[in-house]
């Protein structure tokens, strides 16, 4: 048995094999390495805060239910986070809510969706927020299979075929959704951008 | 000169091009100044999507996962509350059993009673085994 300030020190394979063992303290330092990543990803996905929480309790709770299953000699966090996708979208279907993961949902010169647009006011933002903020609000206003999308490229850094895989749809899908979803940040902050080039 | 287009550009910040595109566009953008605003933009936009990522205290969200990941403790009960149930149950059966046996038995003395009336002309009978003979 480790000491408990051990725990911190140990690499995911002999926490996984530890908490495989019932080892609570191995799964609590499980927790602490990344909930703040899973609480990220499933706030942006559920595009709310409470919401991500709730879901993210949940997949590590199922995650400790079914340690057992789970092939210690692969990586870990790739598990937790397509766990964390696969419960933030069941979630989202039972509330009714339009989840797009299919093949050919989105295609390649993809007509500019119409996206309501109330959350978001660029004049109302630029004067009373900075940069980062109003990149965020219009973050929060981009459809979610965008969103997460984008989040997974950019934040977790992920590749095309790494999105694919834990999207459960074709790097061509994956591409067209990260244009598509810049295209849609860079025209929600245009007043910005050219604000931003033209200060006078 | 021709232009990378919205696609290539996006792709080229994510390195999802083929090494020979990748080398054009970067030519590209160091002699083109719209491209190079262009890029720079969409740098903007990851760079505040990056931003929008939050350090959470997690604290007590861990705490609460161990605490539902525990199981729940059962409730041990006490020697002498045992020991009490096992007393009650002990009696209800010994009463139930008794019942059953004192009514079997009220029974089977009635039936011998009637027979007896009937056998030997008895109009009536008491309690305590008194019987009453009729004059007839």
């Amino acid at each position: 048995m480790y000491k408990v300030g051990n725990y911190k020190e140990q690499d995911d394979t002999t926490l996984i094999r530890l908490a495989q063992r019932g080892d609570e303290k191995a799964f609590e330092e499980i927790v602490n390495r990344y909930s703040n990543r899973i609480i990220n990803l499933a706030v942006k996905i559920m595009g709310s805060t409470d919401d991500g929480w709730d879901i993210a309790q949940e997949v590590f709770i199922s995650i400790w239910k079914n340690i057992r299953s789970f092939d210690s000699s692969k990586t870990l966090y790739p598990w937790i986070r397509k766990i964390t996708v696969n419960a933030c979208y069941e979630e989202l279907r039972k509330r009714g809510r339009r989840v797009e993961s299919s093949l050919d949902d989105v295609e390649d010169g993809e007509p500019s969706i119409d996206i309501p647009d109330d959350k978001y006011s660029p004049e109302d933002a630029f004067d009373k927020i900075e940069l980062n903020e109003v990149i965020e609000k219009a973050l929060e206003t981009l459809p979610e299979h965008y969103r997460i999308t984008l989040w997974l490229r950019v934040v977790e850094n992920l590749t095309y075929e790494e999105i694919a895989e834990t999207l459960n749809i074709n790097i061509g899908t994956v591409k067209s959704r990260i244009n598509m979803a810049r295209k849609l940040m860079r025209d929600r902050l245009k007043y910005y951008l050219e604000v931003k080039d033209d200060p006078s | 000169m021709i232009h990378p287009n919205f696609e290539d550009l996006s792709s080229f910040i994510d390195k999802e091009l083929p090494d020979w595109k990748l080398k054009e566009i970067e030519e590209h953008i160091e002699i083109c100044p719209i491209c190079r605003e262009r890029l720079e933009d969409l740098l903007l936009i990851d760079q505040g999507v990056r931003a929008s990522y939050k350090e959470f205290d997690t604290q007590t969200f861990t705490i609460e996962v161990l605490e539902k990941i525990r199981p729940k403790p059962v409730r041990r009960r006490s020697f002498r509350l045992r020991l009490a149930t096992i007393g009650l149950a002990v009696s209800l059966i010994f009463g139930a059993s008794f019942g059953i046996v004192r009514s079997k038995y009220r029974e089977n003395l009635d039936r011998e009673k009637q027979l007896l009336i009937s056998q030997h002309n008895i109009v009536s009978s008491g309690d305590m085994g008194v019987i009453f003979i009729s004059d007839r």
